[in-house]
């Protein structure tokens, strides 16, 4: 039985409610009964431990190769295992909270159980804390999964135990403010995988958002740049400053000093997103109490009591649409992008007015800008794609449509490929933006056509992929969020985690041996990563832009040669050409297993 | 029409269906009833093609579920118990949707819309968007969905559950219509009063396995359920007396005392009652009144299940 502790003697009101209360003790119980908590943790232990075996073994050979004693070498190795840590920690919990959050409100949403709650005397801050305590526990203990490591770390390397509790700390409380910022947009959003890319994304940006902040003000206010606020408030400035050569300079005090503001300045953010996530839970409350939807929050804070514009059109007629022979490819081309055409329009515009603020500020010029906008908008979209393609299957599973669905004669076929072509168009919005400025940048004679060509062909090839991939396991796994974490893993592994394997293996495994000479080898690591191409891609098409040759001069990584236009056109048809393949094959085995996966008779 | 011999579906160590065979008839009406988790809404699932059995057959107008499911598909129209529609579309275009689906051509689909919105009395509503109809509604638009291709079998697994009286009401009058219209339709509900009325035949399923199948006069035959008769007595015998009376009658089945009343359920087969005003008369009894009910099919219900949920 639960039995809600309301407050324990000489302990605050807000941690009792945050670890004793009656929410914290249900979603205690409700995620040690699931199995995705243990599986988080098993995979989060496998990556740290083959992450960190990489690194000792790739650092033991070459120390040991020097002919360094044993003990020396251990001193060399304990540093930069332990900024391996701190890193991986960092990114690994960014991650993995907002997963864990996600369906914090959104399932009491859509469970109907949030109304049950209101007839209880919880309040929105019990919600809020009781929710985010349990999440809390759980980065804790993923927080010391390490530790054993860590503590080694500290017994043969001669790791400063400060240096320790600063990278546990670092991902910690990254791992809090991705949590914090899931359970804030859980109130907003119903779909898990939604809540996972906005609460994801928010994260970058505010663990970045230090660094530019900071450029800004010394360029602006000639504010001095040894200041240690502005070295240390950012996150990442910690975790730069656990790296090997920066903690043999740094003193102690230095890497206080970065793990205490740093803390501080995530703590301060996550304080103000809990205080906001209460402040928005109650408004969701108040107008669940009054019988009123719970959607467009905001606007309904901002004018209670007043309808909104969208919200009175839904309420009356609109207009049929004659419904074309293939429906299902029809209501999906018929989505918006976001929860709605006038959101959709809105973060447009947004978007754009963001690109005419960096052309005012940096100029359309900037030989950076291009190769940034580029960079960013293809993490956003892959992102976005592998997080919302495979809630085209689940979001109609929560629904209760999916069955009436499948007991009509649409063939599967019909089905995978409406879904995909649909999850395809509605990430049409930062690719917008995007090429919004490539226009601008080719009009200007800034950015070389033939760069727009290859970015294309990338772009719709890695996202087309991820629809196909994303379509396939909504179909196979039963929880939309799982789906959507499985298909995000896809681009980090093939284009990241393989070529860190490969690249290892061949630095370390066949140091002396012709294979690390091979220019191929190297080319082809190259050619399977469609980010490295766009970089290669955007950089040379902005160079040589003003020129306007037929031949471009490519520069593969490390290598001295140089490359033909029409030599990189074709190494982008064979970049893009392997995935459009691999998204195929991936539509294949979803028309195939349709049936299967579905438990619909042929 | 439909045909179910021996199904048998596990969900790991629970069986859900233990062997249940059930016959429906072109143009019956067959009222599943059973408790919560008895196998209804998996019988009905595996009907409409959207799960397999693990053993055992099952046909629909002569085609297998396990090989035929495209044909099977275009001849039922399955309502589920958690009805989930489209909430991005209006009323008209969340049928024209399933019309398409069903592969109706389009110069025909206005025509079939406007007839199953007549029939459902939706009409007026739509161009509303499906996600602003009241409960009652979208289980009428439900209707309407499963009738645009015109099928010959309908499976309803719960059509009248969370409906308010008078939409219940409604629904019942629409299911009688499309009853008289020839479709054999096989209804789950626990409404059981309303089976009564609607259904030619009944089947009672606890635990996966099917205990009745056949006319509901059969299931009161079976249960042993004849007519109740309620006598009020305003005099000359007191309700024990009068209980002694009836009690070695051959034809009542048992008496139950009240304060100024007794209740006398009658054997079934048992079609006359005026033995009960001769008898009671000429005793010495002063009769009130007399209020015969007849037997109900929830006593039925309870008394072929045991009462266990699995």
């Amino acid at each position: 039985m639960i039995r809600p502790i309301r407050s324990i003697q000489g302990m605050p009101g807000t941690l009792s409610r945050m670890f004793l209360g009656a929410i914290f003790q249900r979603e205690v119980r409700a995620l040690g009964r699931r199995r995705m908590p243990y599986w988080v943790r098993f995979l989060y232990t496998l990556l740290l431990a083959g992450i960190t075996a990489l690194v000792f073994f790739a650092i033991w050979d070459t120390s040991s190769s020097f002919g360094s004693s044993r003990q020396s070498v251990l001193e060399e190795i304990a540093p930069a295992m332990l900024a391996t840590i701190a890193v991986v920690q960092m990114v690994a919990l960014g991650m993995i909270a907002p997963v864990l959050t996600a369906g914090a409100i959104a399932d009491e949403k859509r469970q109907r159980t949030l109304s049950t709650l209101l007839t209880t005397p919880l309040t929105s801050r019990d919600m809020v804390l009781g929710k985010l305590g349990a999440r809390t526990v759980q980065l804790v203990i993923l927080s010391l999964v390490p530790m054993p490591l860590l503590l080694a770390l500290r017994v043969f390397g001669g790791v400063e135990a400060e240096s320790i509790a600063a990278s546990v700390l670092l991902g910690l409380t990254v791992g809090l403010l991705g949590a914090c910022l899931a359970l804030m947009f859980s109130i907003w959003h119903r779909r898990t995988p939604s809540i996972v890319f906005f609460a994801m994304c928010a994260t970058v940006v505010l663990v970045f958002l230090p660094l530019p902040v900071m450029f800004l003000l010394q360029w602006e206010l000639s504010i001095d740049e040894n200041s240690p606020l502005f070295k240390a408030i950012a996150p990442v400035a910690l975790a730069v400053v656990l790296m090997p050569e920066s903690t043999g300079a740094a003193s102690v005090v230095d890497v206080r000093a970065f793990w205490i503001t740093s803390s501080a300045y995530l703590g301060i953010v996550c304080l103000g997103i809990v205080v906001f996530s209460i402040f928005v839970l109650r408004g969701v409350l108040k107008r669940e109490a009054s019988g009123m939807a719970t959607n467009n929050v905001i606007a309904k804070l901002v004018a209670p009591g007043v309808e909104t514009e969208s919200a009175q059109t839904a309420a009356g007629d609109r207009d049929a649409r004659v419904v074309s022979d293939k429906p299902v490819l029809w209501r999906e081309l018929r989505q918006a992008a976001l929860s709605s055409g006038t959101r959709t329009i809105i973060a447009f515009g947004l978007g754009i007015l963001i690109l005419l603020v960096l052309y005012a500020t940096i100029g359309l010029d900037h030989p950076g800008i291009t190769i940034t906008l580029l960079l960013i908008a293809s993490v956003a979209l892959t992102a976005q794609a592998a997080l919302s393609t495979p809630t085209t299957v689940s979001a109609e599973r929560d629904a209760g449509s999916w069955n009436v669905l499948l007991t009509t004669p649409v063939r599967a076929r019909q089905i995978v490929l409406g879904k995909t072509l649909g999850a395809v168009r509605r990430l049409w919005l930062s690719p917008a933006v995007l090429a919004f400025h490539l226009i601008l940048a080719m009009i200007a004679g800034w950015f070389h056509p033939i760069g727009t060509l290859h970015a294309t062909l990338l772009l719709v090839s890695l996202v087309f992929m991820l629809a196909s991939t994303g379509v396939c396991l909504g179909l196979v796994c039963k929880r939309g969020v799982t789906a959507s974490v499985l298909n995000l893993c896809l681009p980090l592994v093939l284009f990241l985690g393989l070529p860190i394997l490969i690249a290892f293996i061949i630095e370390f495994r066949f140091y002396n041996s012709y294979i690390e000479r091979s220019e191929a080898l190297r080319m082809f690591l190259m050619i399977s990563n469609p980010f490295v191409m766009l970089q290669e891609a955007a950089t040379t098409a902005t160079a040589d832009a003003a020129r306007y040759t037929y031949f471009l001069r490519y520069e593969m990584g490390n290598s001295r040669d140089t490359l033909r236009t029409s030599t990189f056109t074709w190494m982008v048809f064979a970049c893009s050409g392997s995935m459009a393949a691999l998204g195929s094959v991936a539509l294949g085995i979803a028309i195939a297993g349709f049936n299967r996966w579905t438990g619909r008779p042929s | 029409m439909i045909e179910a011999n021996k199904l048998t579906k596990r969900y790991g160590k629970l069986v859900a269906l233990d062997e249940l065979s059930v016959s429906i008839g072109p143009g019956e009406v067959f009222g599943f009833i059973g408790p919560n988790g008895a196998g209804k809404s998996t019988t009905m699932k595996i009907l409409a093609c959207l799960m397999r059995a693990d053993s055992g057959t099952a046909t629909v107008d002569g085609h297998d579920v396990r090989t035929e499911g495209a044909t099977i598909r275009r001849l039922i129209g399955y309502m589920p118990d958690f009805l989930g529609v489209y909430e991005d579309l209006t009323v008209d275009e969340y049928l024209q949707f399933f019309a398409a689906a069903f592969q109706i051509p389009r110069k025909q689909r206005k025509t079939v819309v406007d007839g199953v919105l007549e029939l459902t009395d939706l009409t007026d509503k739509r161009r509303s968007p499906v996600d602003g109809l009241s409960r009652g509604m979208t289980q009428r638009l439900g209707v309407a969905r499963v009738l645009i291709h015109d099928p010959k079998v309908l499976l309803l697994d719960e059509p009248a559950s969370g409906l308010d009286p008078r939409a219940r009401i409604e629904m019942r009058t629409l299911l009688a219509e499309l009853g008289r219209m020839g479709k054999s339709i096989m209804i789950s509900s626990h409404i059981l009063t309303e089976l009564a009325e609607l259904c030619n035949s009944i089947g009672i399923i606890e635990k996966g396995k099917l205990l009745f199948s056949g006319s509901i006069e059969d299931a009161y035959r079976k249960a042993a359920l004849g007519d109740r008769v309620t006598v009020g007595l305003e005099g000359g015998l007191d309700a024990d007396q009068a209980a002694k009376v009836l009690e070695g009658d051959g034809r009542v089945l048992r008496v139950t005392k009240n304060e100024k009343n007794i209740t006398i359920d009658l054997a079934p087969e048992v079609e006359t009652r005026h033995f009960i005003v001769e008898k009671l008369t000429s005793a010495g009894a002063h009769i009130g009144s007399m209020r015969p009910e007849e037997a109900r099919l929830e006593d039925a219900f309870l008394r072929l299940t045991k009462g266990t949920v699995q």
